[in-house]
């Protein structure tokens, strides 16, 4: 048996560590970047542009977030809604 | 006829759960193993073509072989296969009997070409499926008796459109339709609701958790991969079927965003990923077809994967609410790594089998130029992350531990079967044309494209960046998120009962107002004709019997003179 508390709590912080942010900042930079070198081929237009994937991506996801967030507002109940 | 049953891979399966029956220990543990192997192998040997019989009139094909048909019968036994390596030490024989009657039918309605034979597997499929969520324990009993109402009013929407169709067309062979007549809606309609489709979605979420660590694994395989696989033979570029597909994308990763128990929230996954099936479906072309039939493959796999995954902290920690667990990856490494594997295949990340299948989907919507499909089906790519993607891994395995849980990973054999599916997960997305020469239509759809996975790579990673910033919004809370099973576990209960007071105080109404109006004619009868009545006082007891001695003499009379 090991104890669960050894090794989390460090991989908490070096994720929430300022090295592994700039880490994460530079390779989403790179990411965007790469869109100048690799030839995208869209079908609409807008998906052919440079960093589409990259600002669709995080503005989906944000707009699914905040769908998640109302939905929850409204119906969220306690587990034993149903018991009865 | 006999020789070729003998070749249906599902009668290997219903021969594994007769034996299952009448063994123990090691032999149990051969059988379990050994009849999902050897359904593998009688799939690759059923030759293509159908075999018709004659039955009470009706011309049927109880087996009719195509590329299609083996890749999902492959597919599907092989996940018999895992899932029965998976539960290897589960007690229950009336559940893993059940599993592998359950997977005989999904194998019976790969092979059904006619809508007679279809309909007997699907209602075997609906029967042991429902003995499987009952096995889940008490607990399970109402979720287990909603699952089998929601299947048997499924099976009774697709009964009332095959006799339809059949009346119609006068024939009961399985072919392309479109829905044109009431009869085809309503097989339609029949096809959705084992798809998990609205209005009835709600059944994958209820009873899937209410099943076993091990009982899941087998549901979550078969019910909607076989209905999405006659959807795909049925109703294929039905326009109807992209917005229903997307609809339940959307709504599976809201509600497992939203979700705290692992299994719910993965359930929900599943409706997502069905979702984007049945859109493909509706999509149509070979390149969406084939689409379908590759992620259907590759999720068959990746979700039983996750679901093993959920099963195992189930099965060691006892738990599986996310605010009572976390950081569980240095006690359970093995199944972290599982879970990781399986998290980034159904994120359809690039070298797994997700990025194979999923791509070739949205590449269809794209190049039909379905904008608004192709809008929401990347948006429903990039959301993954939200639920099994992302949050499942990280707030299972790697947050900062709540509470000293003293677990480990599970036992040899789950362990294997983990490993087991990771692999394939890996080895699909490496080597996808295993898959892809097993696909319906030529595949002429190359995944690795460097525009391909640059594009994934960034979806995924700006939309994980937004979830790393908005995390404490996405901290699990208890509870459950209310959904359409409201309206028949809370309103229609509550309209049963209004009916129910109605109706008693109607009935008890009727029934005084009876009994006042018979107590009247009582009395006026008795008023009359009682002893002491205008009518009865000319009625004494006296008179009667004199008439009584004046027949009775007047008979012996007649007796002696005849």
């Amino acid at each position: 048996m090991r104890d669960t508390r050894k090794t989390s709590p460090t991989l908490m912080k070096t994720l929430a560590g300022k090295d592994f942010r700039k880490l994460g900042l530079v390779v989403l930079a790179v990411l965007v970047l790469l869109d100048l070198a690799v030839a995208q081929h869209g079908y609409f237009g807008i998906d052919g542009t440079f960093g589409f994937a990259a600002w669709f991506g995080a503005l989906s996801c944000f707009a699914l977030i905040l769908l998640a967030l109302a939905v929850g507002s409204i119906l969220r109940a306690p587990e034993g809604t149903y018991d009865d | 006829m006999t020789t070729s049953l003998f070749f249906s891979p599902a009668t290997a399966l219903l021969a594994g759960a007769l034996a299952l029956l009448f063994t123990t220990g090691i032999a149990r543990k051969a059988v379990l193993l050994a009849f999902p192997l050897l359904a593998l192998v009688l799939v690759w040997q059923v030759p293509t073509g159908s075999v018709t019989a004659n039955y009470l009139g009706y011309a049927l094909i109880p087996i009719r072989a195509d590329d299609l048909a083996l890749l999902f019968g492959a597919v599907f036994a092989l996940a018999a296969f895992l899932g029965t390596l998976y539960a290897l030490d589960r007690s229950s024989t009336l559940e893993l009997t059940s599993a592998l009657v359950y997977a005989a039918g999904a194998l019976g309605v790969v092979y059904a070409g006619d809508w007679i034979t279809l309909f007997v597997w699907w209602e075997v499929m609906a029967i042991a499926s429902t003995i499987i969520v009952v096995c889940g324990g008490e607990k399970a009993h109402g979720p287990a008796f909603r699952y089998a109402l929601i299947h048997f009013l499924g099976g009774v929407l697709l009964m009332a459109g095959i006799a339809g169709e059949i009346a119609m067309s006068g024939s009961a062979t399985i072919t392309s339709l479109k829905p044109d007549s009431w009869a085809r809606w309503l097989i339609l309609a029949g096809l959705l609701v084992n798809v998990g489709a609205p209005p009835f979605w709600a059944w994958v979420s209820d009873a899937y958790p209410a099943s076993s660590w091990s009982g899941m694994v087998f549901l979550s395989v078969f019910t909607t991969k076989t209905a999405v696989y006659v959807l795909m033979r049925t109703f294929p570029g039905v326009e109807v079927l992209v917005w229903v597909g997307l609809v339940m994308a959307v709504y599976g990763i809201v509600y497992a965003a939203l979700e705290n128990d692992i299994r719910r929230l993965l359930a929900f996954a599943i409706v997502s990923q069905m979702g984007i099936k049945v859109a493909g479906v509706g999509i149509g072309t070979s390149l969406a077809l084939n689409g379908v039939a590759a992620h259907s493959a590759a999720a068959i796999i990746y979700t039983a994967l996750l679901v093993m995954v959920a099963g195992s902290v189930l099965r060691q920690t006892g738990k599986t609410r996310l605010n009572e667990l976390s950081g569980l990856a240095d006690a359970m490494p093995l199944t972290a790594f599982a879970c990781m594997i399986g998290a980034l295949a159904i994120a359809a990340f690039p070298l797994t089998s997700g990025f194979v299948s999923k791509s070739m989907i949205i590449e269809a919507a794209a190049k039909e130029h379905l904008a608004a499909a192709w809008i929401l089906l990347m948006a429903v790519s990039a959301g993954a992350v939200l639920h099994a993607g992302l949050r499942l891994p990280w707030l299972l395995f790697f947050g900062a531990p709540k509470e000293r849980l003293h677990v480990t990973d599970p036992p040899q054999a789950m362990r294997i079967a983990m490993a087991l599916a990771a692999v394939l997960c890996v080895v699909v997305g490496i080597v996808p044309d295993g898959l892809y020469v097993m696909l319906p239509h030529p595949v002429a759809y190359v995944p690795y494209t460097a525009s391909h996975i640059l594009v994934q790579i960034q979806l995924l990673a700006f939309a994980a960046l937004v979830v790393y910033l908005m995390r404490d919004w996405l901290q699990p809370q208890r509870g459950i998120t209310l959904d359409l099973d409201w309206l028949y576990r809370r309103l229609g209960a509550w309209i049963a009962r209004g009916f129910d007071d109605i109706t008693d105080r109607g009935w008890t109404r009727l029934v005084s107002n009876l009994n006042g109006k018979a107590a009247r004619l009582h009395e006026l009868l008795l008023a009359y004709h009682g002893p002491t009545g205008t009518f009865g006082r000319t009625w004494p007891t006296g008179t009667m019997a004199f008439w009584t001695t004046f027949l009775l003499g007047a008979f012996l009379l007649i007796a002696a003179m005849g």
